[in-house]
């Protein structure tokens, strides 16, 4: 009767009813008296289980998730905010999912601070290449060793550790053993030194070129020059340190000639050259690299005053921190 | 970019990016890559405007994080929130708590771009700069996410009733 049967099934049922009539005739109608009969009862509550989304102009089942999250993202143009609130009125059920989107926002732990902002910050009028602090083989300027002798003239060899002047006298550095500082005046008169240890430093001061040449031979690889047409310093660093180099005012000096070179550099043309006519009293600053000559113009004057180069030492001897200082400029390296 | 813009843009951003970053790795991690952010902007400074320092910061710090990340072979943690936990019982819950816990199960592309929404405000165009993203898909990210973080927070108060 449920029609279940297979066609075999079925053809050998329907043969065995008509041999046996009177069976089909007996049970026939108890069995239609189980034949259930749909109900059509409804659930009269049934259109309050489903959420029936009423949509606006714009608004709708399928989009209005979307239109939440570009109200609480600013995104909103006044009209749409507008029929935003008309479509929440219309469908008041939304209205949590709505402020749940609104919870959905992220506020930083404003108590969560960086604690190391002072390792960052870098000291205004200075910079400090990276390198500087981490080069275990960083040098930076002269030192004079036990003795220093003053040499006259710019052909005098270099004596371990001392400066000579020409007439053999001996300069011998003023050391403050408080500070581990050693102050090195340098006159007009010729001075050469050099440095043992890890610095090895030449300064060649000339009376008849007036320069004063500072040579840091580690590696070789930069240099550091600076000349005065009447005094003439020249410095080489090997790495080379962050130096602020103040060009004091000199008035009577038409200007000053800065021209960076770098042997490291070759390839590298933006390095050369790059400051020319430092005005007379401007600071200037190299940070990675002090090859650099400054000359100061004036036709017939010597400069006779003292120069005066100091150097820190850490407590292993090696070099930390340098100051020169003449009257027309001073260097001193950061730390 | 001088040195006095640097030293604002140490002081004022190095907060922000440190936050953002603790939300993927590690405080000592953290610490590292906006340390090495800030390097590389102090290298690049004469390359970068003083108003550009903030995005040029958290785009270094973003890359940073993900190639450290990606290095370290680590696996993006994620956890499942459950409907309710000891803390929700005891009265409301912190909803920034529940939050937090929420975006660690979003996607890392997704919480980065969550984050760079919420704890920095930036526009979707400035997220799709920072992470190579348009600001279509930026839009997409960010909806995706909201809906999985409303549905934690939805789930929960239904949860407590």
């Amino acid at each position: 009767m449920d029609g279940s049967l297979s066609p075999e099934d079925m053809q050998s049922a329907e043969t065995f009813f008509e041999l046996h009539p009177n069976i089909l005739d007996e049970h026939l109608l108890e069995l239609e008296e189980f034949n259930l009969v749909p109900d059509e009862t409804r659930f009269p509550g049934r259109q309050n289980l489903s959420v029936l989304i009423k949509p606006t102009q714009h608004i709708h089942s399928l989009n209005y998730q979307e239109v939440f999250v570009s109200f609480y993202e600013n995104h909103s143009r006044p009209e749409q905010i507008k029929e935003l609130n008309d479509f929440l009125s219309l469908n008041p059920v939304l209205e949590k999912e709505f402020k749940a989107f609104g919870a959905s926002f992220a506020k930083p732990d404003l108590s969560v601070v960086y604690p190391y902002k002072k390792e960052l910050l870098k000291k205004s009028g200075t910079t400090v290449p990276l390198f500087w602090r981490i080069s275990a083989a960083a040098s930076v300027l002269i030192i004079i060793g036990a003795g220093i002798l003053f040499l006259r003239s710019e052909n005098n060899p270099v004596q371990n550790g001392v400066a000579m002047n020409g007439s053999g006298n001996i300069h011998l550095p003023v050391i403050n053993t408080d500070t581990n500082s050693e102050e090195i005046p340098l006159y007009k008169e010729p001075v050469q030194y050099s440095v043992i240890n890890q610095d090895r430093a030449i300064i060649n001061h000339t009376e008849t070129h007036s320069e004063n040449y500072v040579h840091y031979t580690q590696n070789g690889s930069r240099e550091f020059s600076e000349s005065v047409h009447i005094q003439r310093l020249q410095a080489v660093f090997v790495q080379p340190p962050n130096m602020e180099i103040t060009l004091k005012e000199v008035p009577e000096f038409d200007h000053h000639n800065i021209n960076v070179i770098d042997p490291v550099a070759e390839n590298k043309p933006e390095r050369k050259g790059i400051f020319n006519k430092i005005v007379s009293g401007e600071k200037i600053y190299i940070e990675d690299y002090v090859n650099a000559t400054f000359s100061a113009f004036k036709d017939d004057k010597k400069d006779d005053s003292k120069w005066v180069l100091k150097v820190d030492r850490d407590k292993n001897g090696k070099s930390k921190k340098i100051k020169f200082s003449s009257p027309l400029f001073s260097i001193k390296t950061n730390e | 970019m001088n040195i006095q813009e640097y030293n604002t843009a140490v002081k004022t951003h190095s907060d922000g990016i440190y936050r953002f970053l603790l939300r993927f790795c590690d405080g000592e991690t953290a610490k590292d890559i906006v340390q090495d952010s800030f390097e590389k902007l102090w290298i690049k400074r004469e390359l970068v405007e003083g108003n550009k320092a903030k995005s040029y910061l958290f785009t270094t710090a973003y890359h940073t994080m993900v190639d450290k990340k990606r290095k370290d072979k680590r696996l993006d943690f994620t956890e499942t929130l459950p409907a309710t936990s000891a803390n929700f019982t005891l009265g409301n819950p912190d909803i920034q708590e529940v939050l937090h816990k929420a975006l660690n199960t979003l996607p890392e592309i997704q919480k980065t771009l969550v984050l760079l929404r919420d704890y920095e405000g930036y526009s979707y165009e400035e997220i799709g700069e920072i992470t190579n993203l348009n600001p279509s898909q930026v839009k997409v990210y960010i909806f995706r996410a909201r809906v999985t973080l409303k549905n934690h927070i939805g789930t929960l108060e239904n949860v407590l009733g």
